[in-house]
């Protein structure tokens, strides 16, 4: 009897030292994610001005969110830029991956060079963006490719071009460095053998490498598709959202009526995390289906 | 087979080049004259010449030292507590046995999913019925939570083997001595991955920053940067072009150092390893 019921308080001894090791992110973890998550929701439903308090409003604030034009235009610009972002990025980076993937110093230092922009923050590659296209060679440069003249930045079909390239190169590096990580863990042994096969680059890379990769391109999309909803401060210091609300984005619309109608942006923020949930899941499922065919 | 291999390091040394020329621009209009600049706004070098005169007059027209020194404030706290909580955590779910550990597990995984969007407006009210808006506090508090370091800090820890432990144990160490003398200098590695992606989230947060303070001078360098028009300093282009680079290069400079770190934490992310 003894013995059993020492084991029992050094077991109970042994669970209290565990939680209380997890007590510290537990309760910031309780206090900074799930207390507002919850009250996020909550406040989506009510309506609160400045000089009363809340007020319940039932569904009043999703009908107005999904009613204004200026929402429903920013959910297109988000929509257009994350499958923009996800085909580029993910076709791009894959390329450059493997191009990247040898060993010598100078791949080492040109890698560093598309990997490093990854550390600036949103608000310098803003900056630098803009200034290249408001007072820089980005626009002559732009209209030597096109073959015709253009202001970037005051043109409502290049305006989120710009946002989609500035981008890329602040976050190319990310994807290229995941699927580096994913090349450099196939056996060569798989290489060699399509060598003594006979098949070509293009078909090894069809054959071994695409399929290999395919969980981590999984991955990259989601994170992708995650991200490009979240789009925020590219517009935000590049273009303000403008030409005609062209680049503007959800949670600009979010941060817009933060202070004046709180209700209102919980209701948006919470559509806005209703259909990245909803396209992560579509994804999931598209790519999961072709399975087979890959 | 020779000819093959020098195309691909041309490509190599192509992309190289196209990245870090967005990157020259700045850095050259930084060092030129603001006349030279209009003269010919397009130089990628300042080959007509170098001045110091625009770093000079970004730092007299531009608070850019006190954001910094804010910056440094809300993200060296930040890091601090955020590597020291998620070691914390960490440790039971990688090396105990304990009632609720999965449970605990899968409700850090489920954070992860939970996008900052959605918490945005709610912490702003909460934050503003503590009367936190417009205070460090404000800034700092709702960035201690990172599910994402105790996720990697766990995988790290596992990989830990357990003899060392065991030994300590054989010696008569109780499970705090076993974390602290143990565990954690055998962490190092996954430790600092996790204080620079912290450092590096915190200091280049741009939308917690702009909500939760209206005060330019409590202003992080990243929301500091989007605060300055054209209509408060004069010489705009350069200025702005400067403050970038004052902003900008030293990370830039320091990323070279803690390369390996970046592309360990991106692999971890991706549940590579």
């Amino acid at each position: 009897m003894f013995p059993v019921k020492s084991k029992k308080i050094a077991n109970l001894k042994h669970n209290m030292v565990a939680w209380l090791y997890l007590s510290p992110f537990i309760v910031v973890y309780a206090t900074f994610m799930v207390y507002p998550l919850v009250r996020g929701i909550q406040l989506s439903f009510f309506h609160k001005t400045f000089f009363s308090g809340y007020n319940f409003a039932g569904f009043s604030n999703y009908i107005g969110v999904l009613t204004d034009p200026v929402f429903i235009q920013d959910i297109f610009n988000i929509l257009y830029f994350t499958v923009a972002t996800v085909l580029i990025y993910t076709f791009l980076s894959l390329i450059i991956a493997n191009i990247f993937n040898r060993k010598g110093i100078l791949t080492y230092i040109m890698r560093s060079f598309v990997i490093a922009p990854l550390v600036l923050s949103v608000s310098v590659i803003g900056i630098i963006w803009q200034l290249l296209f408001t007072s820089g060679p980005g626009n002559n440069l732009i209209s030597f490719i096109i073959g015709k003249n253009v202001q970037v930045l005051n043109n409502p079909s290049f305006a989120m071009w710009l946002i989609i390239m500035a981008t890329l190169w602040w976050t190319l590096g990310s994807n290229v460095i995941i699927f580096l990580a994913g090349l450099q863990s196939i056996p060569s042994e798989y290489y060699e053998a399509a060598k003594l096969d006979g098949a070509s680059d293009v078909r090894t890379f069809f054959s071994i490498t695409l399929p290999l990769l395919r969980p981590l391109i999984i991955v990259v999309i989601i994170l992708q598709t995650i991200a490009s909803f979240q789009l925020f401060g590219q517009p935000y210091t590049i273009t303000g959202g403008g030409p005609f609300n062209t680049t503007a984005t959800p949670l600009m619309y979010i941060y817009g009526y933060l202070t004046t109608n709180i209700g209102f942006a919980s209701a948006a923020s919470v559509i806005l995390f209703l259909m990245m949930l909803a396209v992560s899941f579509i994804e999931l499922f598209v790519i999961s289906r072709r399975k087979e065919e890959w | 087979m020779r000819n093959k291999n020098i195309l691909l390091i041309a490509l190599i040394v192509f992309i190289g080049l196209v990245w870090l020329v967005p990157l020259l621009w700045p850095i050259s209009t930084s060092l030129r004259s603001v006349a030279a600049f209009y003269r010919n706004p397009n130089l990628l070098l300042p080959l007509d010449g170098i001045t110091t005169f625009n770093y000079e007059n970004t730092i007299s027209r531009v608070p850019i030292e006190i954001w910094y020194l804010n910056s440094f404030i809300v993200s060296l706290s930040v890091t601090v507590v955020v590597t020291m909580i998620d070691f914390l955590a960490a440790y039971p779910l990688a090396r105990m046995k304990f009632f609720g550990n999965k449970f605990v597990y899968f409700i850090i995984i489920a954070g992860l999913m939970i996008p900052f969007t959605v918490l945005l407006v709610p912490l702003y009210d909460f934050i503003n019925k503590l009367g936190l808006v417009n205070t460090y506090w404000g800034i700092i508090l709702p960035q201690f939570v990172s599910p994402f370091g105790v996720f990697l800090l766990r995988n790290y820890l596992l990989s830990i083997p357990k003899e060392l432990e065991e030994s300590a144990r054989i010696d008569g160490a109780n499970s705090f001595k076993i974390a602290f003398n143990v565990i954690f200098p055998n962490s190092i590695p996954g430790i600092t991955t996790v204080a620079i992606f912290t450092f590096l989230g915190s200091w280049n947060n741009l939308l917690w920053p702009i909500v939760a303070t209206q005060n330019p001078m409590l202003y992080t360098l990243t929301a500091g940067l989007t605060s300055i028009t054209s209509v408060n300093v004069p010489n705009y282009v350069t200025i702005m072009a400067t403050s970038s680079i004052i902003a900008g290069l030293p990370l830039y400079l320091i990323f070279f150092i803690i390369q390996k770190y970046i592309v360990s934490g991106l692999s971890l992310q991706s549940g590579l390893k």
